[in-house]
């Protein structure tokens, strides 16, 4: 689909406009688009994701494509389809999806929820340490009766106790 | 077939109770997880993809929150169904075109439902009526400890939770709230919102997701980032935004009521008087229609509809839930005759269960 603005690039943003309560469909490229700033988008078009693979290329030797040993795909293949192959291609890709998740996310580094079982695989002191915030966090939700919650955090601590040797 | 029983049960997200509600119709969060050493499903084997339905399934079936749900496996869903699934918010698009080895596991009386092999392994979701995100993630926070123990993540201290697309990775969560911005859009002010919106880092979306239109003055927020924010954090953001967006629908609301408020109650009379009277009514109209007279109840002009109704008939007229309930196909021009009746039939009824 051509664009309805310049009527010679392909058309990769496609937005409804709305003026005077009428919804109006309109099939744009990225120049016109950024040129007149216009309609209600999502922030991430295919064009964001793909700057961001440009710059990955300085990381990505020419003439050298990675493969994932988890499930045999390759760097350019992913450059195509922008989906990963399996949790390996993580460790595979980590230098250039750094560069990518900075674009994406203005960060490369998780903040949010630890999950549980990988706790098990960091040291005994920060395991003591995770124990005593989970025993706070027990404290917590037997007051105020959150006993599901409960019985999981303390088979959580059981499991971490178990692992460095606490009774 | 449990379908069946699923239509007629009554879902807690379309009641029209909850804070904000006037606004926000419903909240919800979705997280986004995969097993380690598998690969994801559009990598996998159909063999390894039922495989790995199949293990999950037991796990959920076995868990502590999973009372009265059912699990419904996609190879063996009609087309209609699975249509149905998706007018109810259940599944997503991509679940319509997956292969064997894709199964839902849903418990309305939660507003759970899990999605096995879509994008990723699994994917979580909790809705629920008006704004309710926190509540919606402290469910789901449990729900997610609890199968993560049972099963192994494919996770790392670093990028968090590992996922198809990069643009998940990190907490894996999508909180999102559909909103009903009748006030906005007549105030011509909806592009100048949503653009305050989209700089404060949130994605705008139309009643079914991606790609789907603004009918119905109904818009869906939701979060851009997922990596180097906390759940909390990532929740909060959409409250401030919403708190903005809010504040701005209540006050075109107000403008145009003292504008010219004949003319509001003119518009919200003529909408309920259509619905409560067509034969033939079409499904982009119905959304229109509706959103006026919605906005009628918020503004006490019309006291006999309770807005759970109107909620139930956005999902009722769609087209997969019309074939349902007549159950055969329809041609347009039936369904358009079918619509209007059960639009007239709700109205009545309800108007019936509200009077003094
Ligand atoms: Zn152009
Ligand atoms: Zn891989």
């Amino acid at each position: 689909m051509l664009c309805e603005i310049c009527k010679k690039c392909e058309a990769t943003i496609h937005y409804t406009e709305i003026v005077h309560n009428q919804m109006i469909k309109m099939h744009i490229c990225e120049e016109c688009a950024k040129s007149k700033g216009i309609g209600i988008q999502s922030p991430f078009s295919i064009s964001d994701l793909l700057s961001g693979l440009a710059e990955v290329d300085q990381h990505v030797e020419k003439a050298h494509d990675p493969v994932c040993k988890g499930c045999g795909l390759s760097f350019s293949h992913f450059r195509q389809t922008g989906r990963l192959g399996c949790s390996e291609c993580y460790a595979t890709f980590k230098v250039p999806l750094e560069s990518l998740l900075k674009t994406i996310h203005k960060a490369a580094h998780h903040t949010g929820k630890k999950y549980a079982k990988d706790i098990l695989n960091v040291p005994e002191k920060a395991i003591e340490e995770e124990i005593n915030l989970l025993n706070i966090q027990l404290q917590n939700a037997v007051e105020k009766e959150q006993y599901e919650h409960a019985a999981q955090l303390r088979d959580q601590i059981k499991a971490l106790k178990t692992k460095i040797g606490l009774p | 077939m449990d379908l069946n029983k699923l239509l007629k049960q009554k879902n807690e997200w379309l009641s029209g109770i909850g804070p904000d509600s006037d606004i926000v119709i419903s909240s919800r969060v979705r997280l986004a997880r995969n097993l380690q050493k598998m690969p994801f499903p559009h990598r996998d084997t159909t063999q390894d993809n039922i495989e790995i339905m199949h293990a999950i399934c037991a796990v959920i079936k076995k868990s502590r929150f999973f009372n009265k749900g059912t699990i419904l496996f996609l190879d063996s869903c009609s087309d209609l169904d699975k249509q149905l699934l998706l007018e109810r918010h259940l599944i997503s698009k991509e679940l319509l075109l997956t292969r064997a080895g894709s199964a839902v596991a849903i418990d309305e009386s939660l507003g759970l439902s899990i999605m096995i092999n879509e994008e990723d392994h699994l994917r979580l979701q909790i809705l629920k009526s008006g704004f309710q995100l926190k509540e919606c993630w402290e469910i789901l926070d449990a729900v997610d400890t609890e199968i993560g123990n049972k099963l192994d993540y494919a996770y790392t201290p670093v990028f968090g939770y590992l996922t198809s697309c990069p643009t998940n990775v990190g907490t894996g969560m999508r909180a999102s709230v559909m909103l009903h911005l009748p006030g906005l859009v007549m105030m011509d002010l909806i592009n100048k919102v949503m653009h305050a919106v989209i700089k404060l880092g949130m994605t705008v979306r139309g009643f079914y997701g991606e790609g789907s239109e603004f009918l119905g003055n109904l818009f869906q927020i939701s979060n851009q980032v997922t990596l180097g924010k906390d759940e909390n954090e990532i929740l909060s953001n959409i409250k401030k935004v919403l708190d903005l967006v809010v504040e701005h629908e209540r006050n075109s609301r107000l403008m145009m009521q003292s504008k010219n408020e004949e003319k509001l109650r003119d518009q919200i009379g003529r909408a309920y008087g259509i619905l409560a009277n067509a034969h033939l009514i079409s499904s982009k109209e119905t959304l229109g229609l509706l959103s006026a007279l919605r906005m009628g109840i918020d503004l006490k002009y019309v006291k006999n509809i309770n807005k759970r109704c109107i909620n139930e008939l956005y999902i009722a007229t769609q087209p997969a839930h019309l074939q349902k309930q007549t159950g055969k196909l329809l041609e347009p021009e039936r369904r358009d005759a079918i619509r209007a009746e059960l639009i007239r039939n709700y109205l009545h009824n309800d108007a019936q269960k509200n009077k003094p």
